[in-house]
């Protein structure tokens, strides 16, 4: 979404008060004089400050134009790839680390045009070489399937 | 001299040297693939140093950034797609020259000359640093209260193309950096009752997330053309006669850049420019520029890489960034245990020279692998979006994954990623954010420090004299936007 820049001005000004407000409730330790809402505010009012300017400075731009990221197919497309990292947290635990993670590429690269062959070959082999950098080389503790069972 | 004996060992141990080797090629293809930059490619290579030890990790980021930078002209030249924005200063030479028929020769010229720049940049990077570690041992709190203020005025102010928009992301990022328990006070600060808040916003989900994931979504909805990269001959031949020619452009580029490079936010995309402007105006044939001279081409291929290495001068002797790259580097030490600034030269001087011998090896490298990936070249730059876009995403998600081994990484990233790309779509700068998000602490601390020593006396912040250099500098880059804003009001007045 692009705004122009009065918008994005008032916008930081809210966000400037929501900071500022947010520091109400911080203890502070008796006895010392610049706690913990001491530089918090300081941030706040820096953004309410600056918020300031950008709503005063004239512009020609309109409030809001849709970019041609979110026009046509294109939309549909970050909305599928902002989806699959929240349905990759969810589902990765059920399938594995393996699994999930072709079932991602694969769905992503159809998502953006690809073919289905290429497109599942490659989401087999790098999801593969993740594993084998992150989960066998490193160690790390990626989510646990089926395949991952079968291959330890 | 045992100090550089040891840092030679250190460089020479095989981990070392393979992780130089497999970041060098990570950072050549990466840099060779339109769309995707040196920066993310080291966004991305983070999660992966996490687990090696520092000279190796260090090593990685520098040798993946150097060929990435230099991989960044391939895309360029031949396409007119300049693979890191780096390479934009010089992309219409590269490609008239490729149009006339001779993309090896631009490419050759290219990669000499970041080589050579490169080279530059480290010497700058190995006579400099060190000198001014030792002038810096004496710093207070004040002098780095300013020092953090100036990196990240340099940053938001001078680096970004709007001014106010800087100094938004900036203070975004320093707003992020308060999020947590505050050190000081034991009080949770904007945690929103989460207990993954607790200890602060994980910086390389967030750093992946706001560098990485905007790339992903316009690669993925790229519409790409079919690509048909033209073939190409002998890759040196005649270059050793342009480059005899052409060596004051050479020279002057590796030291423009080098200075370039050293400034506190200016990064290797600047220094080009920067180069491209001087070598221009110095020219017997400034109307030939754009149109496939090679001056341009030289002088700035061999800044953007000596910036590279320069840009860490202010990051290991201050610990201020050079650039979006030693920014996330920055964060990087912390997370080794290594505190960025003077006393990293007194503490442990082996590991800084062996990162500076590191640097010295990758720049070299630059001419057997650059020469490879010039031959390969034309099937990389073949790959559609469409495949590598899926792929990076998956590379972001299970990097920021392995950081805490938690989902909760990854979905950081992801409202970091949408921040970043609300950001790039509004033209708002994103590395003063980043900047703003790993200084946040320094600065805070440096600052409250100060004002409690003072009880509250401001005039602490100018009571030495190094102290009121500095603050004269921030001031007159503060001023740099008011100026800005009144020139346009005085032309009314005409």
């Amino acid at each position: 979404m692009q705004l122009n820049d009065r918008l994005i001005g008032a916008l930081a000004v809210c966000g400037g008060v929501a900071v500022i407000a947010g520091t109400f409730g911080f203890r502070e330790l008796p006895g010392q004089q610049f706690g913990s809402a001491f530089f918090p505010r300081i941030v706040g009012a820096a953004l309410i400050m600056t918020g300031l300017v950008m709503v005063v400075i004239r512009t020609q731009e309109p409030w809001i134009r849709v970019p041609d990221l979110l026009r046509g197919r294109a939309k549909w497309q970050v909305a599928a790839a902002l989806l699959a990292v929240v349905v990759w947290v969810v589902v990765s635990p059920l399938l594995g680390f393996i699994a999930a993670t072709t079932l991602m590429i694969w769905a992503l690269i159809l998502v953006a045009g690809g073919r289905v062959i290429p497109a599942a070959l490659t989401a087999l082999v790098m999801a593969g070489l993740l594993y084998f950098v992150f989960g066998v080389l490193l160690r790390v503790p990626l989510p646990f399937g089926a395949i991952e069972r079968l291959l330890t | 001299m045992s100090v550089f004996w040891e840092a030679l060992a250190l460089v020479a141990e095989p981990g070392t040297l393979g992780a130089i080797l497999v970041a060098s090629l990570l950072g050549i293809t990466l840099g060779a693939i339109p769309g995707l930059t040196a920066v993310m490619g080291v966004a991305l290579l983070i999660p992966i140093t996490f687990f090696m030890d520092p000279v190796p990790a260090i090593a990685s980021i520098a040798s993946l950034a150097a060929m990435a930078i230099f991989a960044g002209d391939i895309p360029g030249t031949l396409l007119r797609i300049p693979g890191t924005p780096a390479s934009a200063a010089y992309v219409e030479d590269g490609y008239a020259m490729t149009r006339a028929g001779k993309p090896e020769r631009a490419l050759g010229l290219s990669m000499v000359s970041a080589c050579v720049g490169g080279v530059m940049g480290v010497i700058a990077l190995m006579v400099a640093a060190p000198v001014l570690a030792r002038f810096a041992t004496n710093f207070s709190s004040v002098e780095y209260f300013w020092l953090a203020l100036l990196g990240l005025s340099c940053a938001a102010i001078i680096a970004a193309g709007s001014a106010l928009k800087g100094i938004l992301s900036l203070l975004f990022g320093l707003w992020v950096a308060t999020i947590g328990i505050d050190a000081v006070a034991g009080q949770p600060r904007f945690t929103f009752g989460s207990i993954e808040l607790m200890g602060g916003v994980s910086f390389i989900p967030a750093m992946i997330g706001m560098f990485a994931l905007p790339e992903v979504l316009r690669n993925l909805t790229a519409q790409q053309p079919r690509i048909t990269a033209p073939t190409m001959g002998p890759i040196f031949a005649g270059l050793g006669g342009t480059l005899r020619r052409r060596w004051r452009n050479l020279l002057r580029g590796g030291a423009v850049g080098s200075v370039v490079g050293a400034l506190p936010g200016a990064g290797a995309d600047i220094a080009a420019w920067v180069a491209y402007a001087i070598a221009r105006r110095r020219s017997a044939t400034p109307e030939a520029f754009g149109k496939g001279h090679d001056e341009g081409l030289i002088e700035a291929g061999a800044a953007n890489n000596a910036s590279l290495s320069s840009a860490w001068v202010p990051t290991l002797v201050f610990g201020i960034p050079g650039d979006s790259i030693t920014a996330i580097v920055i964060g990087v030490l912390y997370l080794k245990g290594l505190e960025p600034g003077p006393i990293i030269f007194v503490k442990t001087p082996e590991l800084v020279y062996a990162i500076l011998f590191a640097f010295l090896l990758a720049n070299l490298l630059l001419i057997p692998l650059g020469w490879a990936v010039i031959r390969v070249a034309r099937h990389l730059l073949r790959i559609p979006p469409a495949y590598f876009a899926p792929v990076v995403l998956a590379c972001c998600i299970v990097g920021s994954f392995a950081i805490n081994n938690t989902v909760f990484g990854v979905l950081t990233m992801l409202a970091f990623g949408v921040v970043g790309w609300v950001f790039e779509e509004n033209r708002i700068p994103i590395a003063p954010a980043i900047l703003g998000i790993v200084l946040g602490g320094m600065l805070e601390f440096n600052f409250v420090t100060s004002m409690l020593k003072s009880q509250g006396d401001l005039s602490i912040f100018v009571s030495r004299p190094v102290a009121v250099g500095l603050a004269a500098i921030v001031l007159a880059i503060w001023a740099v936007p008011v100026l800005r804003t009144l020139r346009p009001a005085k032309e009314d007045t005409l």
